[in-house]
């Protein structure tokens, strides 16, 4: 069957076209083309022609002349619409025309650069020209490295490595910073919350850095749809960036629909599987041999999926082998390895997580399924662009969660298609992340008392840096004294540079690094007892040193999975705004404390519960920022008396369930970005409180955002619990009824009615 | 005992410190070492030995080099010449200063020069705007050499140990090094010049021994058999092999031999010593050595015995005797597992292959020997 006759089929056949919530066929895109500049390089339009480009697409000719006139640009355009070109032509005619030039290009991974250098090298090839590119990361060799330095017109790397290695060492790359013309910061909207606020001051360092060598570059910067393409890439780079969104590429018919399981229980609002009705639907596929892309939400749903399709693969007599997994903590020859499989065809299905999301090369697929809104609309976008590269037709299916999120967008998907997708945050100001930024940036440079560093004065930081004998100032400038090379202290990723390696025992002869997974994740994934599934293979975690950063595992074949339970705790530490209402709300400072303290055995396939343990691991800590709301006991306090505790509980429970999972479509974050804690008499507020915390140490705007965005918040939360089909609860709105009581989902829709809303607009 | 001298300018300190040529430090008087050290290096007319104080140990653009201390032999003296920034803002003055005084050498001696004080220096010219190129004059990291002769033996090379076991230098007060870089910062902050005064007589004790030591592995390569001090011989070959001194460097190969029990420096250095033997046709000597091995049991077997199937075939031109000896070395290999290799098969280890392919061919060539003499007879 082709996919066509596929589509034809779900949408005909009753029992399935009952499951679709949703259908859009949207009409194919003719490309818009304009003529080569006549400025460009004649040697350069030569070679594209012998690639068999005659002519360039229409936002590649906007982004040439944009950049030949000296503005930074950002060219936001879909997947595979040639948004490569638009920073290759104006770096390649460049050079071309002043052989010593140089271009610095920064990509968020290490895969994508490698797929991008392979693309620049082919027409480079091409050029006949003597024109280096080098990738400068931690695998390179240090022989290569001096090379490198002295030789490279292109310099491929990551921020990473710009803030460790180049940066702090800018004299070896004399060469480089003296003839910067181009700064290329590819996937632009991957630079937001902490990693993006870390970027944005490792930019402003580059910068310094280059004004020091009499140099300034321009940014061209490219981007997936974001909502604030243009004001994020002002914030990042420091300077206006002009903004070019038009695609002139084509784009093949595609077909999006909203599947949405049948609900098994009414009563408990209980639907089907998500996972199991996305197994159906990858099994058509897989029968089929249509190319198929899975994104999970999570690195373990991933693995389930994996699983299940690789049976369904050997049900229909195909190669288990054509279905592989993808996700972070493969090891790099792994994930190239499956990047090369789909590329050729040999692998015919993968289920991922988010990690594929990104402009990784993975040829063209027809189909994607998405398990679960993945948290924002942009990323949707992304991950349903995955699948119809060609002129083709291809099809994207987004399977909805029983998650009050999904539940909210595949009956509203209005919100999906005409809401402009989320707002990138950044905070390059946020104050621990610009105080370590400063003492690298004096490590690397003097920095004057009156020299500008971003937006504010920086005087008074560096002063207590003074007192920490961090700094030293002689009056004109601060020095930077301190013994620690401080960039090595300083993670752009997250909070914790430190990973616990995964050890596979089962061989005691050969032990076996499998993985890694970062600190924070750690308690949750590799605690003693939990099935840990890498390559789909499960694992037993015998041991995990959690001093030395190790845990021990070893291979075992079990019909369940495990799932941590983590007790968390609040404390505010500084309040920074409030507003008084009938649910008086409030943002600021916290400290988060977390202890986890139980898992559970859940059974594959059926997810019933079938034991648990304790999990023996030290409490953690972090500040970060927090919205909070307080009920106000007028609301709470029934005809004669209040609600009792139990009552109240429930209440406050549904509440911050209902919020903490409608905020991720108002905030460009994930679900998962974000925590919540509720507690009938508060310490701080002496009220009944729920907190949502933010998950990333020291926050990156997001509870802020939440604070301010109130009014869309309730009205969006009440609207959830109202148009849910459930009696008393369940998990699509205020949590099951379970964890609520009776009286949950009616008492959390009376707190939040009592609210009084302000109208938009 | 040295003489000095100080000099002020608004930004920088200039001291001078001389000893007369006679100066004994570590068993050595300062001329012998100078002269002597040659025989190792630098190249050049004019020589200096440079040694750096700095803020932190990590390099990068954010350490500082606040003490240059610069050691030549000047009007029958040693006379070292110290300059020392004041305050951080005064970099550029120290530098201009330093660069110009740098200029009357065209050869550098340094302990580590290559990898720390040379760049960092260059670093903070850099930054200064100011260019001096290091990479012009000629240089002699005496580190690298000391590395060689010492890390096996002392398991380290820092000045701190080789002053202790090689040189048998005491500094009865001395600074740590790992605490100068919080003095200056203190100092930074409080002005007080006593308290980092330790600083500068560490930077000449370890501008006198660096010099020593130089003159010392001089010493070594020129006469080795009186080398008195503990020593790697394997090491100390190498060194000579270098500076193709085959002879003396065949004799510290033979003085390692006699207690190496480090299967990898042994086979290294057994390797060298063959090599010797076998350019100068020093047979009867290579089968003794090769045979010596065997009695050791240092060496894997097989390794041996390949060894001696070689000699046998193109040396010493006996065919079965050198399929005898392969024969004997794919028997060791069997008894033995080789790299594990043997557990899967062994069909694809390399050393049997090579092994068995000699064995082939010297099975083809005996019986060709046999056929040839049965025409013959």
């Amino acid at each position: 069957m082709t996919l066509r006759q596929l589509l034809d089929r779900l949408s005909s056949d009753p029992r399935r076209a009952s499951k679709i919530a949703f259908w859009r066929e949207i009409p194919p895109r003719p490309a818009r083309f304009v003529e080569f500049p006549y400025s460009l390089d004649q040697n350069l339009v030569s070679a594209l022609r012998r690639r068999g480009i005659e002519q360039l697409y229409s936002h590649q000719g906007e982004a040439f002349e944009a950049v030949r006139s000296g503005r930074h640009i950002t060219v936001v355009t879909p997947t595979a619409s040639g948004k490569t070109l638009c920073y290759n032509l104006p770096v390649l005619d460049r050079i071309l025309r002043e052989p010593g030039a140089r271009a610095l290009y920064l990509f968020p991974t290490k895969a994508l650069s490698a797929d991008q250098v392979d693309e620049l090298q082919g027409l480079i090839k091409l050029l006949n020209a003597d024109i280096k590119t080098f990738t400068y990361d931690g695998d390179t060799p240090a022989s290569a490295r001096r090379a490198i330095r002295a030789a490279g017109h292109v310099v491929v790397t990551n921020p990473d490595m710009l803030h460790t290695a180049i940066l702090p060492h800018h004299t070896k790359w004399l060469r480089l910073f003296e003839n910067l013309r181009y700064v290329i910061i590819d996937e632009l909207h991957q630079y937001r919350g902490v990693f993006g606020s870390h970027v944005g001051n490792v930019i402003r360092r580059l910068r310094r850095i280059c004004r020091f060598y009499g140099s300034d570059p321009q940014f061209i910067c490219t981007s997936a749809t974001i909502g604030n393409p243009k004001e994020h890439a002002d914030r990042l780079v420091g300077d206006p960036v002009t903004l070019i969104d038009q695609t002139g590429a084509p784009s093949g018919e595609k077909v999006i629909a909203f599947i949405n399981p049948p609900v098994v229980n009414r009563e408990l609002g209980i639907r089907r599987d998500t996972l199991m009705e996305v197994r159906d639907l990858a099994g058509d596929l897989i029968h089929d041999s249509i190319p198929t892309i899975v994104f999970g939400r999570s690195r373990l749903t991933a693995e389930l999926l994996t699983t299940y399709m690789k049976d369904l693969a050997k049900e229909y007599g195909h190669d288990p082998a054509t279905i592989q997994g993808y996700r972070a903590g493969y090891l790099p020859s792994e994930r190239r390895a499956i990047e090369r499989g789909l590329r050729e065809g040999t692998i015919q299905a993968v289920a991922s997580t988010n990690a594929l999301e990104l402009g990784i090369d993975i040829g063209q697929l027809g189909a994607a399924i998405l398990a679960g809104y993945p948290g924002s609309i942009a990323s949707t976008w992304q991950q349903m662009g995955r699948a119809g590269r060609t002129t083709d037709l291809s099809a994207a299916f987004l399977v909805a969660t029983s998650d009050p999120l999904d539940q909210y967008i595949v009956r509203h998907p209005e919100y999906f298609f005409d809401h402009s997708p989320e707002h990138a945050l950044i905070n390059p100001d946020n104050l621990l992340v610009l105080t370590s930024h400063l003492k690298c940036a004096a490590f690397e440079l003097p920095l004057g008392v009156n020299e500008p560093y971003g937006a504010t004065g920086v005087n008074d930081i560096m002063r207590a840096l003074a007192e920490q004998k961090i700094v030293h100032g002689d009056g004109a400038r601060w020095h930077y004294v301190a013994e620690r090379f401080p960039a090595e202290d300083v993670s752009l990723r997250s909070a914790s540079t430190e990973n616990v390696v995964i050890i596979d025992q089962t061989n005691h002869a050969r032990p076996d690094v499998v993985g890694e997974v970062d600190l924070n994740s750690a308690p949750g994934f590799v605690h003693e007892d939990a099935i840990y599934i890498h390559l789909g293979q499960q694992f037993h975690v015998e041991r995990l040193d959690w001093e030395q950063r190790r845990a021990y595992v070893k291979r075992v074949n079990v019909d369940y999975y495990t799932q941590a339970e983590i007790a968390v705790g609040i404390n505010v530490i500084n309040e920074d705004g409030s507003a008084p209402d009938t649910l008086p709300r409030a943002h600021g400072e916290v400290v988060v404390s977390y202890r986890p303290t139980i898992f559970k055995k859940l059974k594959l396939f059926t997810q019933e519960n079938v034991g648990w343990g304790k999990i023996h691991l030290p409490e953690g800590t972090y500040h970060t920022t927090a919205a909070w709301w307080i009920v106000n006991p007028a609301v709470i306090a029934g005809p004669s008396l209040p609600w009792p505790n139990d009552r109240l509980q429930g209440a406050l429970a549904a509440l911050s369930y209902a919020l903490v999972n409608i905020a991720p479509a108002y905030l460009m974050c994930d679900r998962r970005d974000l925590g919540r804690v509720y507690e009938i008499r508060s310490p701080h507020t002496a009220r009944p409180t729920i907190y949502v915390y933010e998950v990333l140490p020291g926050g990156v705007g997001l509870a802020e955002r939440m604070f301010r965005l109130h009014d869309e918040l309730m009205r969006a939360a009440i609207e959830l619990i109202e148009h849910c089909g459930c009696e008393q609860g369940c998990p699509s709105c205020v949590g099951p009824v379970l964890e609520v009581g009776n009286t949950g989902k009616a008492d959390a829709l009376q707190i939040l009615r009592s609210a009084r809303l302000h109208t938009v607009m | 005992m040295p003489s000095e001298a100080k000099a002020c300018s608004l930004s920088f300190d200039l001291r001078r410190k001389t000893w007369p040529l006679d100066h004994v430090h570590a068993h050595m008087p300062l001329e012998t070492a100078a002269q002597i050290g040659r025989a190792v290096g630098p190249t050049g007319e004019r020589v200096a030995w440079l040694d750096t104080e700095t803020t932190g140990l990590a390099g990068g653009t954010g350490t500082y080099v606040f003490l240059v201390g610069i050691g030549a032999v000047e009007d029958g003296n040693f006379v070292l010449t110290q300059y020392f920034m004041r305050d951080l803002g005064g970099e550029i003055d120290m530098l201009e200063a330093l660069a110009e005084h740098l200029r009357r050498f065209d050869a550098l001696v340094t302990f580590n020069g290559s990898r720390f004080d040379l760049p960092l220096l260059q670093t903070r010219f850099l930054l200064s705007r100011l260019r001096h190129d290091f990479e012009q004059s000629e240089h002699l990291d005496v580190m690298s050499l000391a590395r060689r002769l010492w890390y096996r033996r002392l398991g380290g090379y820092s000045m701190a140990l080789l002053e202790q076991m090689v040189l048998k230098v005491d500094r009865f007060v001395d600074v740590a090094g790992w605490m100068i870089p919080s003095l200056y910062v203190q100092y930074l902050q409080t002005g007080d010049l006593e308290a980092i005064e330790p600083i500068f007589a560490h930077n000449a004790a370890d501008l006198l021994s660096l010099l020593s030591l130089h003159g010392l592995t001089g010493e070594m390569v020129t006469h080795p058999q009186q080398t008195r001090v503990a020593v790697d011989w394997s090491g100390l070959g190498h060194l000579l092999d270098a500076r193709r001194e085959c002879a003396a460097a065949a004799e510290c190969y033979r003085v390692a031999l006699v207690d190496e029990r480090d299967p990898s420096v042994r086979r290294r250095t057994v390797t060298a010593l063959a090599r010797h033997l076998r350019r100068t046709r020093q047979t009867m000597e290579l089968l003794e050595l090769w045979d010596g091995e065997i009695q050791r049991e240092v060496l894997p077997g097989w390794l041996i015995l390949e060894r001696l199937a070689m000699l046998w075939e193109w040396e010493l031109k006996d065919a079965r005797h050198a399929l005898a000896c392969t024969e004997q070395a794919l028997a060791t290999l069997n008894g033995s597992t080789h790299n594990g290799s043997t557990l899967n098969g062994g069909g694809t280890d390399p050393v049997r292959v090579r092994l068995v392919h000699r064995r082939d061919r010297l099975q083809r060539k005996c019986a060709t020997i046999y056929q040839s003499l049965g025409s013959l007879g």
